[in-house]
């Protein structure tokens, strides 16, 4: 049996949310993603102890989580829930960390269908499980079919049916060796891949926007200590939070301040400066600083005006792929840092320069990072909403990532492989399975003898 | 009049692909076996193309080899080109096709049937399968021989009240002119057998002398020889080419005007036939937009003017077909030895068969090959030495054997049929194996001789053969793990001067480019070793992450799978299952919970009902 987990409580707003986790990794997972308030005394089964939920090195919320061991629990397995506070995005957070650290999504009424497997509900209720079981998986494929008036199933349709027949265009030529197909150019089905895989990180773009308008947008401060980083974040939260010294490094650790960008719910989280530290304490801080900078929704690098970039700060310019808005500080003083030089290093960014003495600039930062935040999305357009049907795009695009590494060493047998899952990953959004699907589009698409 | 004949344990009704290789296992592993043909002189016919294995196709005879089956060792014994496709596509879709003579083979099979002890050999048409309380006790042939026995296996391919159509012309007969079964089909009904018509096809053959081969592309065999047989040694002869054509925009006007005269489209073809293998008209029909299909000359055997073309099935009437032939470039003076033809047969829904091919209704019966709605002579010996070994098993009372999806493509071939049945005639693909980076035709004899050899048939010769493999590769991966080579070395191996540090061996096997004799020849650490284990090293390393994927997916796949479902469950009062799903099940009965789950129209809801289902039953048998 695999280890499986989702959120315990009714969907919707309510005061406290609990995320169940069934199976031999249950307290695997426990561990990875709460760390005890008290770390001396061991976690105890079934003891109920206060800590945090954690992403990574990220404190996600407060709360409360029990473990208890199999087999006198709902399930028989080792179960361990996680009582944080309520509200969709928080919970979903700590459920995300959670499939993260080894569990599955469990699948409707599988907790139910556990407790009855491991004998813990008797014989007479089985019919009633079974009702149970069969009313609600038959609930959550209406509820995904119908969704948006029948949108979601179309566009996952439409991007199984390219996957489809980029398949069948493979093992057509796998299969038929002999056979008159147009050589198939690997190029060619890296490139159809490639296509779906844009797309699906598209709608998870633009489903990480839906959830950015209700659930909070994370903008992570970095830069060479010393920039006036923390000088800056005031300005921004309007209020002295952080402790601000002209000595290099003083922000050791990471501040995480709650702000209102133009409506939108921002985490605004301070990172030690980055640069190569000698002092131990430090240097966790800057590494720290880094994993947030990884997981960041907007990058917010605050460069000094008035010196020469480092290498550290020429690295963080260069990096592709993260959303980026650049505060060139300090503009009361000489400039020897220009705009151009910065746009020269990162393309795509936003440039504002300000002064964190005198607030100047202020406003139009918040205005990049509110169109940083939301470039390039359309969260009206997010049509992924549920967290399984997130889990499933994720999983494909994990797997077209794969297919386009064999596609490069022209291993077509795998590449099949993975093209398959990333099919079947979407298979599991709109109820298909592949194999009848893939020899039906074979024999549709080409002319084939022998 | 009937009257009592010998008696045997086995009967096998007849003598082609399949039928030879169930009553060869069933005789090697000791069981009295009769072996019933229409034809003596059509034993193991290859009716249609010259040549065995291909893509899937060649996986399964490599399979029906590693269990200890005939159709390997005969081919090289007869083979006239031999070529190994698909390579630089990925090791698992490696596939093994020979030319073969199609006469020697016939004489090949035949051999191995009259020299093998246990086995009888004999002419003669089967009218009646006798069965008492649901179990099979005797077949009788039409001249009145009534044989007892206590299993049979149905073998009879196309035979069954077959027709061969040639555009107005039918003619009541088997492939190439040979009689057909007009009996059986009734005796199967007799006995509750369902009976749908299937049809498949082939080319016309052709004087070789009046072919220009000039226009055509030449396609060698491969020079070094890899036989499909793991007991063959090193293969070396002299082998005859294959031709390459197309057909011309000349070729399909020919076709569009004359398609009112195709059986196909005048609807007097009734039996489904398969999209894999269709006719030239079919192709001109469906593929409006292509300007060509390609076309093989193959010979038919070494010492004979036929060749066969393939691409170029067809069932046209005759004055056509002479036309179609003669618009392809080269064959513009050919004669037509043998018209190509259209035939449709009886054969069964295998879905009322269990997974050992046993049929449901009748204890002791067992179908094999074509009847069963597969085709290819492959598919066919596959199930042949599958039933013939579930056969001789059931009779000595032990465990049957059954090899699942993840075992082999004999498994996957065999599940698809009997769990999900089929709508035309049944092909082995490569894409039909989920777990085919596992199913390779390189391993076959370590995935299936160990189990050949513990039901018997698999001599101990081959069994030995395995066990040194499977020693030699271990140790030789173990070697590689352990062996580091010198910055030197490492730059000799890769052919790379610029290389400043050592390696690990196993590291640079990883690499794509890099096979074990570069490693070998660069480092004396290194053993040499025989080819077929370096192959598995190699592929074991290179692959290692997408392997371990699949052994996941296996071990997810067994959880399901080896749920077994009680045959007297009754679907229909099952709650919670949806009506869909109740109906499928109830028509097909799968026999475990992963076979359920592969049923189209169930879903993973009706799975997880179906599981408390089998809780509820089992814990109140225990009560």
């Amino acid at each position: 049996m695999d280890t499986i987990a989702s959120i315990a409580t009714a969907v919707g707003q309510g005061g406290i949310a609990v995320i169940r986790i069934s199976g031999p990794e249950a307290k695997n997972v426990l561990s990875h993603v709460f760390t005890r308030k008290n770390t001396k005394c061991a976690m105890k089964s079934r003891m109920l102890t206060y800590g945090w939920a954690m992403d990574g090195r990220t404190r996600i919320d407060e709360c409360m989580a029990v473990y208890m061991e199999a087999p006198h629990t709902y399930t028989t397995e080792d179960v361990a829930e996680i009582q944080c506070h309520g509200g969709r995005v928080t919970a979903q957070r700590v459920l995300d960390a959670v499939l993260r650290s080894g569990a599955r999504l469990a699948q409707p009424g599988e907790f139910t269908k556990r407790a009855f497997l491991g004998g813990r509900i008797d014989l007479a209720q089985a019919e009633s499980v079974m009702d149970l079981i069969g009313a609600r998986t038959e609930r959550a494929a209406q509820a995904s079919l119908q969704q948006m008036g029948g949108y979601l199933s179309g566009r996952i349709h439409a991007l199984q049916d390219a996957l489809l027949d980029t398949i069948a265009y493979i093992e057509a030529y796998l299969d038929y060796p002999d056979e008159d197909i147009e050589p198939l150019t690997a190029e060619r089905a890296a490139q159809q891949a490639a296509q779906v895989k844009k797309e699906l990180e598209e709608a998870l773009r633009n489903a990480r926007a839906g959830r950015m308008l209700t659930g909070g947008v994370r903008i992570v401060l970095a830069g060479s200590p010393n920039t006036g980083k923390s000088s800056l974040l005031n300005c921004l939260l309007r209020e002295q939070r952080a402790i601000v010294t002209a000595m290099a490094g003083t922000t050791r650790d990471v501040l995480r301040e709650e702000l209102n960008l133009n409506g939108l719910p921002v985490q605004l989280i301070d990172t030690a400066g980055l640069r190569t530290a000698d002092d131990e304490v430090e240097r966790i801080g800057i590494d720290r600083a880094r994993e947030e900078v990884d997981r960041a929704d907007v990058v917010l690098m605050v460069v000094d005006s008035a010196r020469s970039l480092d290498e550290e700060e020429r690295a963080l310019l260069r990096r592709e792929g993260i959303p980026l808005v650049i505060a060139l500080n300090k503009k009361d003083l000489d400039a020897v840092t220009s705009q151009e030089e910065l746009h020269l290093l990162a393309p795509g960014a936003a440039i504002v320069r300000t002064c964190a003495v005198t607030g100047d600039g202020v406003d139009t930062l918040r205005q990049a990072l509110y169109d940083t935040a939301l470039r390039g999305t359309s969260p009206e357009e997010a049509y992924l909403t549920s967290e399984r049907h997130i889990e499933a795009a994720r999983e494909s695009v994990k797997a077209l990532q794969s297919a386009l590494g064999a596609l490069e060493s022209a291993t077509m047998d795998c590449a099949a492989l993975d093209l398959r899952a990333a099919w079947e990953a979407l298979g599991t959004i709109t109820g298909q399975n592949a194999t009848e699907d893939v020899v039906d589009r074979i024999f549709q698409k080409f002319c084939l003898g022998k | 009049m009937s009257f009592l004949s010998e008696s045997y344990e086995v009967v096998v009704i007849g003598a082609g692909h399949a039928g030879c290789e169930a009553a060869l296992a069933c005789a090697r592993m000791g069981q009295k076996t009769l072996l019933l043909t229409l034809n003596i002189d059509g034993v193991a016919l290859m009716p249609c193309n010259p040549s065995i294995g291909g893509t899937a196709k060649g996986h399964l005879v490599r399979e029906v080899d590693a269990l200890g089956g005939e159709m390997g060792r005969a081919i090289d014994d007869t083979f006239i080109q031999s070529r190994m496709l698909n390579t630089g596509k990925g090791p698992a879709v490696h596939s093994l096709r020979a030319q073969a003579d199609k006469k020697n083979y016939q004489k090949r099979m035949l051999h191995a049937l009259q020299t093998q002890q246990n086995l009888t050999l004999r002419q003669g048409e089967v009218c009646r399968i006798r069965e008492e309380n649901g179990h099979v006790v005797s077949v009788e042939t039409t001249t009145g021989a009534m044989y007892p026995c206590r299993a049979v296996v149905v073998a009879t391919g196309v035979y069954l009240k077959s027709r061969c159509i040639v555009g107005e012309t039918h003619t009541d007969s088997g492939p190439s002119g040979l009689g057909n079964a007009k009996h059986l089909s009734d005796a199967l009904e007799a006995l509750g057998f369902a009976l749908r018509r299937f049809k498949t096809g082939t080319p016309a053959r052709v004087d070789m002398r009046t072919v220009d081969f000039s226009k055509f592309e030449e396609q060698p065999g491969d020079p070094r020889i890899v036989p499909f047989s793991f007991l063959s040694g090193p293969l070396q002869k002299e082998q005859i080419s294959c031709y390459l054509g197309y057909t011309t925009p000349e070729t399909h006007r020919i076709i569009r005007e004359n398609l009112h005269r195709a059986p196909l489209y005048s609807g007097d073809i009734h039996g489904v036939g398969p999209r894999y293998c269709p006719s030239i008209e079919d192709k001109v029909v469906r593929f409006a937009d292509r300007e060509r299909h390609p076309l093989f000359l193959e010979p038919e055997g070494l010492d004979t003017l036929e060749w066969y073309v393939q691409g170029m099935s067809s069932s046209m009437p005759e004055d056509v077909q002479w036309a179609i032939y003669r618009s392809i470039p080269g064959m513009e003076h050919v004669q037509l030895t043998r018209l190509a033809y259209a035939i449709e047969y009886d054969c069964i829904d295998p879905t009322v068969l269990r997974s050992t091919l046993e049929s449901k209704a009748v204890e002791g019966l067992y179908f094999a090959g074509q009847i069963n709605g597969s085709s290819g002579y492959e598919e066919a010996a596959a199930q042949g030495i599958y039933a013939g070994m579930n056969a001789a098993l059931k009779l000595q009372g032990r465990e049957p054997m059954i090899l699942s999806r993840a075992d082999a493509y004999i498994g996957v071939l065999v599940d698809d049929l009997t769990g999900k049945g089929t709508n035309e005639p049944y092909r082995m693909m490569t894409s039909r194996a989920e777990y085919r980076l596992l199913l390779r035709q390189d391993n076959a004899d370590l995935r299936l001789t160990e189990i050949g050899y513990r039901a018997g048939l698999a001599s101990s010769e081959r069994y030995e053969k395995m066990l040194s493999k499977s020693r030699d590769l271990s140790g030789l991966l173990g070697q590689l793990s352990a062996t580091h080579l010198t910055a030197e070395e490492t730059r000799r191996a890769l052919h790379d001067d610029s290389i400043v540090n050592g390696a690990r061996a196993s590291d640079l096997l990883r690499r794509a480019e890099v096979r074990y004799a570069d490693l070998a020849a660069a480092c004396p650490q290194l053993p040499a070793m025989r080819e077929d284990v370096t192959e598995q090293a190699e592929i074991t390393i290179k692959y290692e992450g997408y392997l371990a994927r699949q052994r996941r997916q296996v071990e997810e796949f067994k959880r399901t799978e080896n749920v077994r479902i009680p045959e007297n469950i009754n679907y229909e009062n099952i709650t919670g299952l949806r009506i869909e799903a109740r109906q499928k099940l109830q028509k097909i009965r799968p026999e475990t919970l992963g076979a359920a789950q592969r049923i189209s129209g169930v879903s993973p809801g009706d799975v997880a009902v179906l599981m408390i289902k089998l809780e509820q039953i089992r814990r109140e048998d225990k009560a």
